[in-house]
C-alpha cells in the first residue's frame, strides 16, 4: 500500500518536474536549430548551434551587454543588502515614535506601481543629469521597500539577548551590526541577495527608459534587439536567452540551501 | 505648528534620502557622470540621434542614407524593439524633457496619428524640405495629422498574395488564373486544393490583421474621417467578417494560433496561399527548398463598391522631434535621403529588397531584377506597381482600440450571432475604451 502511494507521488512528481522543466529543454534544443525548424515545433537537437551564437554575437553587443548587467547587478546587490539590512535592523532593534509611520509610509510606496513612477523618474533623473548613466539604474535599485520589510521580518527573530550581551561586553553599535548581526544573519543575507540580484538582472523597463545609448545597453535589452526585426531568427535569440538565464540560475543553485533557510527565516 | 512640523519631517526626510542615495552610490555614480561627460565632450555636433528597431532593415537603410548624405553628419542608431521604442517614446514626450530627445525616430503607420494627436508641438512639420507629390498617397495620408504632414514616408507594405504555383497547378490554375481573383474565386480555391491534401491559407481566429489589408483594398477603414467608429454601418467591414466566418466554417483552412505556427505552416509547406503585405517575403524565403514553388498575385478583390486589388500591411515613416538638438540637421538629412534620392531606394531595393514609397524611385534599374525563388518573377517591380494604386485611408489615432473593441465581439460573430448587433456592441465598446 505505501509503496503504491510513494510510486503516485514520484509519478506526480515527475510530471511536474517535467512541466517545469520542458521550457528549458525547449529552449536549448531551440538554441541549435534553425529559425524555421524552431517554428516549425521541431523538438530534437540540430546542427546550427554555432551558427546562432554567432549570429547573436554578429547582431548585438551580447559581450557588452553581459558586462553592464554584471556590473550593475553585483554593484545593486552589494549596496541594496547593506542599506536595506541597515534599515530593517533599526526598525526592529532601536525604539522610537515615527519608526511606525516610516514603515507605513515604506508599505504603502510598495503600493505604487511602476508605471506610474515612470515619468517622475525620467524628469527627475534628467535634471540630475543622470540619465544614460548606470548611477541612474543603481539609485532607485537599492533602497527597496520589499527588502527593508524582508530584513525587518527576519530580524524579529535575532534574539535580542545577543545584542544586550554584546553591549555589556562592550561591542559598540557598529560593531554590534557588523560583527554580530551579519554573520548570524548569513541565509536571511543570501536569500535576499538572490531576490536583489534577479531583480537588478531581469530588470528591464527603467533602464530601457534610462538608458539612451546602445553601448550602456544591459543584456535583456539587447536580447530583446534580437528579436525585433520583421523576421525573428528565433534560433539566434534562443542564444541570447541562454546566455541571459545562466547567471541567475547559477546564483540560485549556488545560494539554493541558504535561500531556503532565508526563506523559513530561521536563525541558529 | 502641526503642520509645520510635518512639512519640515518630509523634507528632511527627502533630502536624507537622495544624500543616503548619492554617498552610497558614489562610486559608481562618480564612474558614470566621467563617463557622461567624457562622452559629451566626444559627441560632435553633427551627430544625429536615430530610434528605431531592427538593424538589419532599419539601420542598414540609414547606414545608406548617410553614405548618400556625406561627411556632414553622423548617425548614432539607437536600436530598440519596436513595442520598447514607442514606450521610450511616450515616456520621454509626456514628461516633457527636451534633453534628451532623439533628433529622429522611426514610428510605425499605424502609431503615427496617436503620437501626432497626442503631442502636437513635438514633431517638425516637413511640408518646407519634402515635396509629398513624390511619394505614394496612401502613406502620406499615414503621416498626416490634422492638415499638416509631419514623417517622411519610408518602408511599404504593400499587399500580395503570396502562393505555391505547384499546388495550384495540381487543381489546374495557371499563373494568369491568380491574377484578377475575387474572394469568391478565392475561397473555391480551398474546396479544389483539400481534395489534393493541401489547405488554402492559415486562418487565426484571434487574429483580424487580415481585415487591415481587405479594408484598405476598398479605400474604408475601422473608423472615419472624424475618428469615430464605423463597424455597423461599413459595408466593407461586414463583407471580412462573412469572409472571415467563411474561412472559420470551412475545413481547407490550418488553424493556428501565434505567428510561430503562421511561420510554420507556410514554411512547412501545409498551406497554398499567404496574403500579407511585402515583408512576409523574408519569412517565406527560410525554405529554400521551396524555391521557385512561389509567386505573388494582386490581393483578391472584395464585392464592395470601389475594391481594388491593392493594400497594405504594415510600414514606417520617419519622424524629426522639433526640440532635439540637431533637428534642422536631421530634417536637412532626411530631405537630402529619403526624401530625395533615387540612388538610395536604388541599394536598398537591391541589397535588402526593401521597397520603399518614393515615387521617382519606381524606374531604378533594382526593380528589375528577377528573382529565382519566385519563379523569375519580377517581385520589386510588381510590388511597386501595386503600391502606386493604394488606396489612401485615413487610418486615425485609434486603430489598435478599434481592432481590439472588434476582436471581442468576434467569437459570438463566428457562433452564428447577428452581425449588425455585434458590430454595434463593439462601437459602444470603443466608443468606451478612447473617452
Amino acid at each position: 500500500m505505501r509503496r503504491i502511494k510513494s510510486l503516485f507521488k514520484h509519478a506526480f512528481l515527475i510530471l511536474f518536474s517535467l512541466i517545469c522543466i520542458f521550457p528549458f529543454y525547449w529552449m536549448i534544443v531551440s538554441a541549435t536549430n534553425v529559425s524555421k525548424d524552431i517554428t516549425m515545433g521541431k523538438l530534437t537537437f540540430g546542427n546550427a548551434l554555432l551558427i546562432n551564437v554567432r549570429n547573436a554575437f554578429q547582431n548585438a553587443d551580447i559581450l557588452r551587454a553581459f558586462m553592464n548587467s554584471a556590473f550593475l547587478a553585483i554593484v545593486i546587490t552589494v549596496l541594496s543588502l547593506l542599506i536595506c539590512s541597515i534599515a530593517g535592523y533599526a526598525f526592529v532593534i532601536f525604539p522610537g515614535k515615527v519608526k511606525n509611520i516610516l514603515f507605513l509610509a515604506l508599505i504603502a510606496s510598495m503600493m505604487v506601481p511602476f508605471a506610474a513612477k515612470i515619468i517622475p523618474m525620467f524628469r527627475m533623473f534628467s535634471n540630475l543629469g543622470l540619465l544614460n548613466s548606470f548611477g541612474s539604474i543603481i539609485l532607485p535599485a537599492i533602497g527597496t521597500p520589499f527588502l527593508i520589510f524582508f530584513f525587518k521580518q527576519n530580524t524579529h527573530a535575532f534574539p535580542l539577548e545577543t545584542i544586550q550581551a554584546a553591549r555589556v561586553d562592550g561591542l559598540g553599535e557598529y560593531g554590534i551590526f557588523f560583527r554580530i548581526y551579519m554573520p548570524m544573519m548569513k541565509s536571511t543575507y543570501a536569500a535576499a541577495g538572490i531576490f536583489a540580484f534577479m531583480a537588478s538582472w531581469n530588470n528591464y523597463m527603467w533602464p530601457l527608459i534610462a538608458l539612451q545609448s546602445t553601448d550602456k545597453f544591459s543584456l535583456p535589452l539587447a536580447v530583446s534587439n534580437l528579436a525585433a526585426g520583421f523576421t525573428p531568427d528565433y534560433g539566434m535569440v534562443m542564444v541570447g536567452i541562454i546566455i541571459s538565464t545562466l547567471p541567475t540560475v547559477l546564483v540560485f543553485f549556488l545560494l539554493q540551501k541558504a535561500f531556503v533557510e532565508g526563506m523559513v527565516g530561521s536563525v541558529k | 505648528m502641526k503642520k509645520k512640523i510635518l512639512a519640515s519631517l518630509l523634507a528632511g526626510v527627502m533630502a536624507a534620502s537622495v544624500l543616503a542615495g548619492c554617498g552610497s552610490g558614489a562610486a559608481s555614480d562618480s564612474a558614470a557622470q566621467d563617463e557622461q561627460t567624457s562622452e559629451a565632450g566626444k559627441s560632435e555636433d553633427n551627430e544625429i540621434t536615430v530610434w528605431g528597431w531592427d538593424k538589419n532593415m532599419n539601420g542598414y537603410a540609414l547606414e545608406e542614407a548617410q553614405k548618400v548624405y556625406g561627411d556632414g553628419v553622423k548617425i548614432n542608431f539607437v536600436e530598440m524593439a519596436k513595442d520598447d521604442c514607442l514606450t521610450k517614446l511616450h515616456t520621454v514626450l509626456a514628461s516633457g524633457v527636451t534633453d534628451d530627445l532623439p533628433d529622429i525616430v522611426l514610428i510605425s503607420d499605424l502609431n503615427a496619428q496617436g503620437y501626432l494627436m497626442s503631442y502636437p508641438d513635438a514633431f517638425r512639420p516637413m511640408e518646407d524640405v519634402i515635396n509629398y507629390d513624390d511619394f505614394a498617397e496612401y502613406k502620406t495620408a499615414a503621416v498626416s495629422y490634422d492638415g499638416v504632414t509631419y514623417g517622411v514616408p519610408f518602408d511599404s507594405g504593400v499587399a500580395a498574395l503570396y502562393y505555391r504555383t505547384d499546388y495550384l497547378s495540381e487543381i489546374g490554375y495557371t499563373d494568369e488564373m491568380m491574377q484578377d481573383l475575387t474572394w469568391d474565386q478565392y475561397l473555391e480555391l480551398g474546396e479544389k486544393l483539400k481534395e489534393k491534401g493541401h489547405m488554402l491559407q492559415t486562418f487565426n481566429p484571434n487574429d483580424i490583421a487580415e481585415f487591415q489589408i481587405m479594408l484598405q483594398s476598398t479605400g474604408k477603414w475601422f473608423t472615419d474621417a472624424e475618428g469615430n467608429a464605423d463597424f455597423a454601418d461599413n459595408a466593407a467591414l461586414k463583407e471580412c467578417y462573412d469572409i472571415f466566418c467563411r474561412l472559420n466554417d470551412s475545413d481547407f483552412t490550418k488553424v493556428v494560433s501565434d505567428w510561430t505556427e503562421f511561420a510554420g505552416a507556410v514554411n512547412g509547406g501545409d498551406v497554398a496561399c499567404v496574403l500579407r503585405g511585402c515583408w512576409m517575403t523574408s519569412t517565406i524565403i527560410q525554405s529554400e527548398d521551396q524555391s521557385g514553388k512561389w509567386k505573388i498575385a494582386p490581393v483578391p478583390k472584395m464585392s464592395t463598391e470601389g475594391a481594388t486589388h491593392y493594400s497594405n500591411q504594415g510600414g514606417s515613416s520617419w519622424f524629426v522631434l522639433k526640440n532635439s538638438k540637431n533637428s534642422e540637421l536631421a530634417a536637412d538629412f532626411l530631405s537630402k535621403t529619403f526624401g530625395g534620392s533615387t540612388e538610395l531606394y536604388n541599394t536598398l531595393l537591391s541589397e535588402k529588397s526593401i521597397i520603399g514609397t518614393y515615387l521617382p524611385a519606381s524606374d531604378v534599374e533594382a526593380y528589375d531584377q528577377e528573382f529565382e525563388f519566385f519563379g523569375g518573377q519580377q517581385v520589386n517591380k510588381l510590388l511597386a506597381d501595386w503600391m502606386s494604386k493604394i488606396p489612401a485611408v485615413d487610418t486615425g489615432a485609434f486603430s489598435a482600440e478599434a481592432q481590439s473593441a472588434l476582436l471581442g465581439v468576434t467569437p459570438s460573430i463566428l457562433e452564428g450571432g447577428d452581425l449588425t448587433e455585434n458590430l454595434q456592441d463593439a462601437e459602444q465598446q470603443f466608443e468606451q475604451s478612447i473617452q
